[in-house]
């Protein structure tokens, strides 16, 4: 089946390099977002549209 | 005049001791305000009109520019690039401003921006109706028309990415990420999938054909609702949830994950739009599991939307403007679960090309596009014209006739569509079509179609409600002057100290917008090249038939005819390899088989039969016939009348510039077909002309009208070359032989 499918698929290197992007891209992205000590810049982030209001 | 001071908002990196004075650039908010609103209608009447059609076909009242196949295209983009448009815009320019705390770059820029667009509304709302169309669903307007698009596109660019970097906000709220990722987003789709060669001012080809045609298209189409209909959405959700429910976004961490895995897996999506096509196998495959994966972000992004109103739940009772936010992430959610539900190939084969597919899409517009516009419309109105909304009564009558105009509109196509599938795939014990005759498939939901209208209808006269609550509140109140506001100027990025951007590696991100685009570029683009590159480049590996010959010079002028008119919108041509496609319209189709298409007419709905083998099927008599009034042959059919494709002569002068054009992007046209495409066209049209009048036909310039035209390119279809040979060429071969 996995030869059917890739049949008219000559390039199958990009394959492989759109996976590792894939994969190393969000577990950075993740780690990198669910630091604990992130949680203070999201607190104000999160309250920016709030300004106008707060004003 | 009043004075808010967000100077402590950045005190801590002050760039001069006293902060600046700036206001808002509020007037171009209302002006898009406006816009939107009459758009909507526009969009909204077309639309129902085009539902009614389908439910009566006479209600075109036998006028070209009025009949489905014209109005579709028209009423698609309306919905999109005009309603929808126009509201991104006019949220875009609102949030914007107070996000980054300064006023626009450029009020200049952002007028041409708006008069621009309605310039551009303006020239398709003319063209299309007209019958100048590329075909290429939700990308249909002629080249001039792109080329503006383009201009206009980067003043708003220039405008938006300079407000950015005139910002007196360091951090760059996710709302402005999504805005973000549009720009890029649509700038590069637009560009990639217009590509074409004029033949004349409204008149071009596309540079793609066939197969590769249809992969750019859907790259293209499936992005249009990604980075059109979705991200800039999904900002102004972001920012207008929050401002309404008067509480910070549930999860800020939660947003940031939903914007970049949003990114980079929708842009993969397209090839579900193409499952059991020609396409290859992998592209397909490709499609259906990065749609199915986008069910993660997508919900993601909803349950962050919901929950942000927390605590705060009770004002859906009382609050309009919050009412329509949470209708609209609710089918928003309902939406992006049901996208990838119908991107699963066992799925799909009973779903596609029925309106189910038509369901999806306006519980998308009308749900989540729509009821989001008219939330923030309740929002922003008072606001602009500093007073209150006239009545929460009437916002309410239209909250509750929106959802049941959505509700009945999804419900009857789902309906319709889940009955006309299973009634297409139906077998027999002995293995034979239960409902060979297509038109059993289509009385069976004329019902449902005048059901769906109903759901328009309701859907329209909550819209009308609002009209007179939005024009009362805009009577009762007054445009306020323009607010001072004062904040720090930001110090650049070279001026922090290097251990604090060694510490706050994500302010460095933020700091630096030129980068963050940049990454959301790479994002789009992996999808993008890997995707569409393999598709590009692999014409030397695809079985290309030596033995398929192009149209001939008649033949393509009526494949013109037949794009003008939007058959497309109701037929396609690509029989998928099921058995019960097979059983009734003959072998699958073949890449092959459209390798010189330009555009591909592959289709998404089949409101009548799969074309693709049409050819030799019926006679020309049969087809003239047809073609004046489909009910001579087909007493229950649907189809409009076509009257004046007998009456309208065709352009054959043009024949010789588009061969050259077709010549030009590698179609294997001889250049004595090239400049003799004239003299042949007439001679193939007299052929037909002369069988129609052994048929009864009295016409004595039959040669010369568009149907004949027409009838030779249907002829055509599923044959690998035509049954026409010219004279020139017939008594060479003669002489050749004697």
């Amino acid at each position: 089946m996995k030869s059917e499918v890739m049949r008219l698929f000559h390039m199958p290197h990009l394959s492989l390099l759109g996976l590792m992007i894939f994969f190393s891209f969000f577990t950075i992205m993740v780690l990198f977002v669910m630091q604990k000590n992130r949680g203070v810049l999201y607190d104000y982030l999160g309250h920016l549209p709030l300004e106008e209001d707060e004003a | 005049m009043s004075t808010v001071d967000h100077s402590l908002d950045n005190a801590a990196m002050p760039l001069k001791p006293e902060p600046e004075s700036f206001r808002y650039d509020d007037q171009i908010v209302r002006y898009f305000a406006y816009a939107t609103v009459g758009w909507a209608l526009i969009s909204f009447v077309v639309g129902l009109l085009a539902a009614l059609q389908l439910a009566y076909w006479p209600f075109n009242f036998n006028i070209p520019w009025l009949t489905f196949g014209r109005l579709r295209p028209l009423h698609t983009n309306a919905a999109i690039f005009a309603f929808a448009g126009n509201a991104i815009f006019m949220g875009i320019y609102h949030s914007s401003q107070r996000l980054l705390k300064t006023r626009m770059f450029s009020d200049t820029l952002s007028r041409i921006h708006f008069w621009g667009w309605q310039a551009i509304i303006l020239a398709a709302a003319i063209t299309l109706p007209l019958g100048y169309t590329v075909s290429k669903e939700y990308a249909e307007l002629e080249w001039p028309i792109d080329i503006a698009i383009t201009v206009v596109w980067v003043a708003f660019s220039v405008n938006f990415f300079a407000t950015l970097f005139r910002r007196r906000e360091r951090h760059i709220y996710v709302a402005i990420w999504f805005y973000i990722a549009t720009l890029i987003t649509v700038a590069l789709l637009h560009v990639v999938n217009s590509v074409a060669l004029p033949v004349s001012f409204l008149k071009s080809y596309p540079v793609y054909a066939g197969v590769q045609d249809a992969m750019v298209q859907w790259w293209y189409g499936h992005n249009a609702v990604a980075f059109f209909l979705t991200t800039p959405f999904l900002g102004l959700m972001y920012y207008y949830i929050p401002k309404a429910a008067k509480r910070p976004v549930y999860s800020y961490r939660l947003s940031i994950i939903h914007f970049w895995a949003l990114v980079f897996i929708y842009i993969w999506a397209g090839p579900h739009h193409l499952l059991y096509t020609a396409l290859p196998e992998w592209a397909q495959t490709l499609g259906m599991v990065l749609s199915i994966m986008l069910w993660a972000p997508s919900w993601g992004g909803m349950i962050n939307g919901l929950l942000t109103l927390r605590g705060a739940w009770d004002r859906l009772r009382t609050d309009p403007t919050i009412k329509f936010l949470v209708a609209a992430v609710t089918f928003y959610g309902m939406s992006t679960f049901e996208g990838p539900l119908l991107s699963i190939k066992a799925v799909n084969s009973l779903s596609h090309y029925t309106d189910w597919t038509i369901g999806h899409v306006h519980g998308g517009t009308l749900g989540w596009n729509g009821l989001l516009t008219f939330g923030i419309l309740y929002y922003l109105v008072p606001k602009l014209w500093n007073t209150k909304l006239y009545s929460d009564k009437l916002a309410n009558a239209h909250f509750w006739l929106g959802i049941s105009g959505v509700g009945v509109y999804m419900l009857s196509m789902w309906a319709a569509g889940i009955t006309q599938g299973l009634m297409w795939r139906a077998l027999n014990a002995e293995g034979t079509l239960t409902y060979p005759d297509f038109i059993e498939t289509v009385t069976r939901i004329v019902p449902l179609y005048w059901v769906r209208a109903i759901g328009g209808l309701l859907f329209i006269a909550g819209f009308i409600i609002m009209i007179y609550n939005l024009y009362k509140t805009v009577k009762s109140g007054h445009v306020p002057e323009e607010q001072t506001h004062k904040a720090y100027a930001l110090a650049s990025v070279d001026k922090i100290p290097a251990n604090e951007l060694g510490h706050h590696a994500h302010r460095v991100l933020e700091g630096l917008p030129a980068v963050f685009s940049i990454l959301t570029i790479l994002a789009v683009l992996v999808g993008s090249i890997i995707e569409i590159i393999p598709a590009l480049t692999m014409q030397e590996f695809m079985p290309r038939s030596t033995a398929h010959k192009p149209y001939t010079s008649l033949e393509l002028a009526g494949r013109d005819i037949f794009v003008r008119e939007g058959c497309y919108t109701c037929h396609s041509q690509m029989i998928r390899p099921t058995m019960d496609e097979t059983l009734r319209y003959g072998k699958p189709s073949t890449a092959a088989e459209s390798q010189y298409d330009r555009p591909f007419q592959w289709g998404s709905k089949r409101t009548g039969p799969d074309l693709a083998r049409v050819g030799s099927k019926y006679p020309d008599m049969w087809h003239f016939r047809h073609m004046i009034n489909p009910r001579d042959i087909v007493p229950q059919s649907i189809m409009p009348n076509y009257g004046w494709l007998a009456k309208d002569q065709t352009d054959f002068d043009s024949l010789t510039s588009k061969l050259s054009v077709m010549q030009t992007l590698s179609v294997p046209y001889s250049d004595e077909e090239v400049a003799k495409a004239s003299e042949h066209a007439k001679q193939q049209a007299k052929v037909i002309s002369d069988r129609l009048r052994e048929g009864g036909v009295q016409d004595p310039e039959l040669e010369s009208r568009e149907v004949v035209a027409l009838i030779a390119y249907l002829q055509r279809l599923g044959k690998p070359s035509s049954d026409f040979v010219p004279e020139a060429v017939t008594a060479v071969a003669a002489g050749g032989k004697e």
